[in-house]
């Protein structure tokens, strides 16, 4: 399982757990490829497989659909042969599939299940035989007021269920297994090192029209090239990567523009999407929020996901106005809150939700729906919003989506996680007329966070009407959004038949009155009518496949679901895979390659391809058995009324008697968890500063650190002393100076409405009226004209608990005078 | 030619898969991890016998009460007799208090290693202070 390098350092190599042999990986490579434009992706992936076992072997590649994902087609190539794929009603696929295995033949399966997951499996590969399967597939895009950012699932990330078994077979690998519910299916084996596992690439091309377009990523080193107008080419570029993290794109250019591509499909009729930014609708209106932020605390985000998460809550309880009303909910299997109702955001409560945020650590399993429902309860009959702050890793969202469903309160998700659920966050703030960004846990939280935040209850459109005049038969689906958030751009796509000229019209109501614009279906020279169309197959499988909570039977004697509201789901989801010609859980691709010289009855070796554990998630959370939070665990769990099916579970599990760890519970984080941030940067500064505005705008007198010399972190500091009237004018003006040297002012960057609230204070303050010198500043400040000296490195004192003494404040100002 | 009839009770990995309501790509992983045997009859005609069948429920079994592929293997292969018996095995010597050693296999799983380290630091405590209550006595007052 290890072995000794010459330094004598341990190094992981893969074995089989019985024999200790070194294990013969099957997939040599992944290599991703295909078009990327605002509208959604077209992809091909290529699988490189290759035995190195002396018998045949089935090798099983379980993998994540993109958001709003579905499979179309794959192709089976080798020596002597290239075999496309068919789609077929499930039961039928596996029935051919099955047989082709007997025959000895070589043969592709394709399959769906719940959670987007994807088991592919290729049977009767030979001894030194190389196989490439060419898979074809569609993907969503998230997508911002000014592009896009595209995330491809390299890894599969671990998920939490109450109900899943997960240990560790082999040190630094763990496996999960799901219940009966999720069918057949098979999850990677994890390993800590993904160094010896199979390469991976991508040569992608991604087009946005507009100026100044910039592609770049924050999960890889990328090389672009920039192509014909606004199309570019983007490679891996090292020579290959690991299999332990999303890759993840970013597209944007310097404006907001409003897209139409599309036109003529395979089947006669014309294919639009619309792309329109939310600027069309309007400006962000000022108004009062009601807002519960819900915080996950699970194990799986110890450490640096949580600290992120953490540190964009104190961002968004920074930018709360006076006016605000909020709550916080923090949840792992059990729910804590901040205050029991929502709360006006004064001086008082801010910092209670400080020293709250504070106390917060991870641990435990990931009861999302139980967070949610508590925001809701907290949220009353008086509305507003739930802004969810998670990594997404859950299995079982379809369940979670239900219960979301019955709630009918708006929810907005930011994701943090280096593998990818934004499939479930974009569905779950879809669903409810919310709107949803993914981070990675090693980037910069500030921007999205506070773009995110700033559209959160405060919608630039409502009750939003879409209809196409002029074409006799013309449908829009899925149905957009009635409701329109800043930041954000809709897609719409449009079906259209015959030759009669397209016209989208959009009417909405917003703050200054009733609104209504026409958008032309007139696409560009390049025909992507085809393409347009198979994106919206994917969008409408991904909405319906996430009202099915079962997997089909694949039993001959049984039938597919037993209840008749199912049946009729597998129905409709049939009818859609046919029409669009795509993969769901109700269909599979199948093909099978004869040969001549193919031996029947040979039991293939089934071997599944492991994968990376994704960056930044810890082994431990999820597979290093620690007893003493695992009988903690289960007697809270026990103790709770709300969950007795799962204490039921967990009940006949425990059975200490035979010393058998059945469930895994969650490991306590260390103290140390919170410490992993390194030196602070510019940004991680301001992100501070911002996240200690206090009600007025004005910031606190004194910062006393807990940890002096550490890292300054919003947790480790501690209010005192915000009485004192003149501390908090000079620290004011000493954040707006650290905030104005970086480039924030009145009118740009993310930090915009900081720095307003900021120069409100220090014009409203009795102390700016009686005194001509603080006037002088304020005055120059209020032009964007800052003193020349290192305010930031003046911040970072202060923010370590240095008291900052006014001549000195004042004699800094003073020599940089003109 | 007039073939041989199987013996009663043998089936092929179809009969086997839908006597069970085992899907057989599960079957083949089972094989292949070494929860269950191969097939009795192998190549053209492979058969699969009742002692497959019984296996396989045993197997659905335990994985209903929450126990891991990776323990029910250990588990099934508790009473087998062991193919490694005349090669050397290495063994950890854990000495839990000064008059009790413990040996363990060098090569156990890490679950049961956590497990197992686990009771060893109860029964640890135990003995050096036998009035104290044990860490899972005080958690079943919980329960």
């Amino acid at each position: 399982m290890s072995k000794s390098n010459t330094n004598g350092a341990v190094t992981f190599v893969p074995t089989l757990a019985n024999t200790e042999q070194p294990l013969a990986l099957s997939l040599q490579e992944l290599l991703l490829t295909g078009r990327i434009t605002p509208a959604g992706a077209k992809l091909h992936v290529r699988h490189t497989f290759r035995s190195a076992h002396d018998k045949p072997v089935e090798v099983v590649y379980a993998f994540m659909l993109p958001r709003d994902g579905a499979l179309r087609r794959f192709r089976i190539v080798g020596k002597d042969f290239r075999v496309n794929s068919e789609l077929k009603p499930v039961k039928e696929a596996v029935r051919e599939y099955e047989q082709a295995l007997e025959q000895g033949s070589l043969a592709g399966l394709a399959r769906t299940y719940r959670d987007g997951l994807v088991n592919l499996n290729l049977g009767n590969l030979r001894p030194d035989e190389t196989v490439v399967v060419w898979l074809e597939l569609l993907a969503g895009v998230e997508l911002h007021e000014r592009g896009f950012r595209f995330r491809f699932p390299f890894t599969v990330a671990p998920a939490y269920h109450s109900q899943m078994r997960a240990v560790e077979v082999a040190p630094g690998v763990g496996e999960i297994e799901l219940p009966e519910e999720f069918g057949d299916v098979l999850l990677p084996t994890w390993t800590q090192d993904a160094q010896k596992l199979h390469a991976v690439g991508f040569n992608l091309k991604v087009s946005l029209p507009g100026t100044n377009v910039e592609i770049s990523s924050p999960s890889h080193a990328v090389r672009v090239r920039q192509g014909e107008k606004d199309r570019f080419e983007v490679s891996l570029a090292p020579e290959r990567d690991v299999p332990n993290r999303d890759l993840v794109l970013d597209a944007r250019s310097r404006e907001s523009l409003q897209l139409v591509s599309g036109g003529p499909a395979s089947n006669g009729k014309r294919y639009f999407a619309v792309n329109i930014p939310a600027s069309v609708f309007g400006k962000v209106p000022e108004a009062a929020r009601r807002i519960v932020f819900v915080l996950d605390r699970s194990g799986s985000m110890a450490g640096l996901p949580l600290e992120q998460a953490k540190r964009a809550l104190l961002a968004c309880l920074g930018a709360l106005s006076e006016k605000d009303q909020f709550s916080i909910v923090a949840f792992d299997h059990q729910v804590e809150c901040s205050t029991p109702n929502l709360v006006l955001a004064d001086a008082k409560h801010r910092e209670q939700a400080r020293e709250f945020l504070g106390s917060i650590d991870s641990r435990g399993g990931t009861e999302l729906a139980q967070g949610i429902q508590a925001a809701a309860s907290i949220l009353g009959d008086g509305g507003g919003d739930v802004l969810v702050i998670t990594d997404g890793q859950v299995f079982g969202t379809e369940d979670i989506l239900a219960s979301v469903r019955k709630l009918g309160v708006r929810i907005h998700a930011l994701g943090i996680g280096s593998a990818s659920q934004d499939r479930f966050l974009a569905q779950l703030a879809r669903e409810s007329k919310g709107i949803s960004r993914f981070l990675t846990p090693r980037e910069r939280v500030s921007d999205a966070t506070l773009e995110l935040f700033a559209a959160v209850g405060r919608p630039v459109a409502d009750q939003v009407r879409w209809q196409i005049v002029g074409p006799a038969e013309a449908r829009i689906a899925p149905e957009p959004s009635s409701l329109i958030h800043a930041g954000s751009t809709v897609l719409v796509f449009v079906e259209v038949t015959g030759d009669d000229p397209a016209v989208l019209q959009v009417s909405w109501l917003s703050p200054e009155g009733a609104k209504q614009t026409e958008i032309p279906l007139n696409a560009g020279t390049v025909q992507d009518g085809e393409i347009i169309r198979l994106m919206q197959g994917a969008r409408l499988i991904n909405d319906l496949e996430s009202r099915i909570t079962v997997m089909p039977s694949i039993r001959e004697t049984e039938s597919e679901v037993s209840s008749k509201e199912e049946q009729k789901l597998f129905q409709s989801l049939k009818q859609l895979s046919q029409e669009y010609g795509l993969a769901s859980r109700a269909m599979a691709l199948v093909a099978v390659v004869q040969r001549t010289d193919d031996v029947p009855g040979q039991l293939p070796h089934t071997q599944v391809v492991p994968v990376g554990l994704p960056q930044d998630v810890e082994f431990g959370a999820y597979f290093r058995s620690n007893l003493y939070s695992f009988t903690a665990y289960s007697a809270r769990l026990i103790r709770r009324r709300s969950s007795r099916a799962q204490a039921k579970y967990l009940c006949s599990a425990l059975d200490l008697s035979t010393w058998d760890p059945m469930v895994y519970g969650f490991p306590v984080a260390s103290e140390d968890d919170s410490d992993q941030s390194s030196d602070q940067s510019s940004e991680d500064v301001l992100f501070t500063l911002a996240g200690l505005l206090e009600p007025d705008g004005g910031m606190p007198a004194r910062i006393i650190a807990s940890s002096a010399g550490k890292p300054v972190t919003a947790k480790r500091v501690q209010l005192r002393g915000k009485k004192d009237a003149e501390g908090r004018w000079l620290a004011t003006a000493l954040a707006l100076m650290c905030f104005l040297q970086h480039g924030h002012t009145l009118h740009s960057g993310q930090y915009r409405h900081h720095v307003q609230r900021l120069l409100d204070y220090l014009q409203n303050s009795p102390l700016t009226i009686a005194d001509s010198r603080k006037q002088d500043l304020v005055a120059r400040l209020s032009r964007g004209e800052v003193p020349t000296g290192d305010w930031e490195q003046l911040s970072r004192r202060w923010l370590q608990g240095e008291v900052i003494r006014a001549d000195e404040f004042w004699a800094r100002v003073n020599v940089s005078q003109p | 030619m007039e073939q041989e009839k199987p013996p009663i009770g043998w089936m092929s990995l179809r009969e086997l898969a839908q006597r069970t309501g085992c899907p057989a790509r599960t079957i083949r992983f089972y094989i292949a991890r070494g929860l269950l045997p191969g097939p009795i009859k192998a190549g053209r005609d492979a058969k699969y016998g009742p002692e497959h069948e019984r296996r396989i429920r045993e197997i659905r079994r335990l994985q209903a009460r929450g126990l891991t592929l990776a323990e029910i293997a250990f588990r099934l292969g508790e009473h087998s007799p062991s193919d490694t018996a005349l090669s050397a095995t290495l063994w950890w010597r854990i000495e839990v208090a000064p008059d009790l050693v413990v040996h363990l296999r060098h090569d156990m799983p890490p679950w049961r290693r956590h497990l197992i380290d686990h009771w060893l630091k109860q029964l640890q405590r135990l003995l050096q202070n036998p009035q104290e209550p044990s860490h899972k006595e005080s958690n079943h007052e919980q329960v």
